[in-house]
């Protein structure tokens, strides 16, 4: 079994992993990056560029919205929390992917 | 640590001008940046180490930013074209000040024909005109306009009320001059006015917020940025006042406390004028 991973399709789908993070519970940019690879087991090691593009894009369209955190040392935490919008949206792609994965699971 | 990422952040982003946004999007990127190199420390990596590893997988950077290049470039084209019609509030309210300035003309020359006398005449137009540059200036200063948004109501009413209070200082001021007062007895109306309106002009002033529409664009960038220029206009102006506050005490001791406001005043003009001749250098 080979286990080289599709980035392109994966990247494809960033928006949506960031949503599904965030219905957890508030967190920030470092945070986000830490828990994706926590929650592929260590397969997906997406690049950082890749989630503030979708940070912008998320905030932009009103799906999440942001906040300082109070930190002191070190610098401040930009936080995002999912609005209501987003929490659609999440589930809306969610099973859209479910409807896809169903047909390529048929073709290939 | 923190220098050296801050350092590779601005290069990242050198030829994009310095925004809100911007410096919002690197102090987020540094914040995360230093977590990440003080984890791969923990693991026991070198700092060196740790940073061109946390650098190196920060990924393609362009789409960022040619995407916050697109935004400034669409917001002032924005800018440029949309008119920002005067709300109701505004129209009434300048009507008002208008026609409360008009009536104080109309009365005040009434009353020239009437009196043939200068100081009622002045006497008859001043509760006209205090009150409508005070309306003139809070909803000047309440209205919203292409390049910015308009004050708060207070804030504004707080200016309003300075002006008011010192125009209506200077006028009682002249009055009780033309009226054969002592100039000792003068100045000491004048003060009465002036320095509470002074307080709360100097205290708006400094708490003042930007009120700019377009404070992430070029021009703001072209204005503020240059430190060089920004630095000489503060060593001259602070000179003025350092003179100007040495001048005071001694005017008072060789000439008389009666004309030791004179180097204030002074001060004041040499200020509007470094402003002035900074303001010609930055266009």
């Amino acid at each position: 079994m080979g286990g080289r991973i599709s980035s392109d399709l994966l990247r494809g789908h960033t928006d949506t992993i960031v949503l599904g993070i965030l219905m957890e519970g508030d967190n920030y940019g470092y945070g986000i990056y830490k828990r994706i690879i926590e929650k592929s087991n260590n397969l997906y090691e997406i690049k950082e560029a890749t989630l503030y593009s979708s940070f912008r894009r998320l905030e932009k369209v009103g799906s999440i919205s942001s906040y300082w955190g109070d930190e002191t040392q070190g610098g401040r935490r930009k936080y995002y929390k999912i609005t209501a919008l987003g929490e659609n949206e999440y589930k809306l792609n969610k099973q859209d992917w479910e409807f896809t994965k169903k047909i390529i699971d048929k073709l290939i | 640590m923190k220098e050296k990422v801050e350092k590779y952040i601005d290069d990242l982003f050198i030829d994009i001008y310095e925004t809100r946004q911007l410096l919002e999007l690197k102090e987020e990127i540094g914040s995360n940046l230093l977590e990440k190199i003080k984890d791969f420390i923990n693991d026991g990596y070198s700092e060196n180490e740790a940073f061109n590893k946390a650098t190196s997988d920060l990924g393609d950077m362009s789409e960022l930013v040619e995407g916050l290049k697109k935004a400034s470039e669409q917001k002032m084209y924005e800018n440029m074209y949309k008119r920002q019609p005067l709300d109701k509030k505004h129209i009434i309210g300048y009507i008002v000040a208008s026609a409360i300035l008009l009536s104080g003309i109309m009365v005040s020359g009434i009353t020239y024909f009437e009196v043939k006398d200068l100081l009622s005449t002045v006497g008859a137009l001043m509760p006209f005109l205090i009150i409508s540059v005070g309306l003139f200036v809070y909803f000047g200063l309440t209205q919203e306009t292409k390049q910015n948004y308009g004050m708060k109501r207070k804030r504004a009413m707080g200016y309003s009320l300075a002006t008011t209070v010192l125009l209506l200082g200077i006028f009682l001021t002249s009055l009780s001059y033309f009226a054969g007062v002592e100039l000792s007895g003068v100045l000491g109306t004048l003060m009465v006015f002036v320095i509470p309106s002074a307080i709360v002009f100097i205290y708006l002033g400094l708490t003042e917020k930007r009120r700019s529409k377009v404070d992430w664009e070029k021009q703001w960038i072209e204005y503020y940025s240059d430190s060089k220029t920004m630095m000489i206009h503060g060593n001259i102006s602070g000179a003025l006042w350092v003179f100007a506050f040495g001048a005071i005490p001694l005017v008072g001791f060789k000439l008389g406390w009666k004309y030791a406001w004179i180097p204030f005043v002074v001060a004041i003009g040499g200020q509007l004028i470094i402003e002035a001749i900074f303001a010609s250098i930055k266009k």
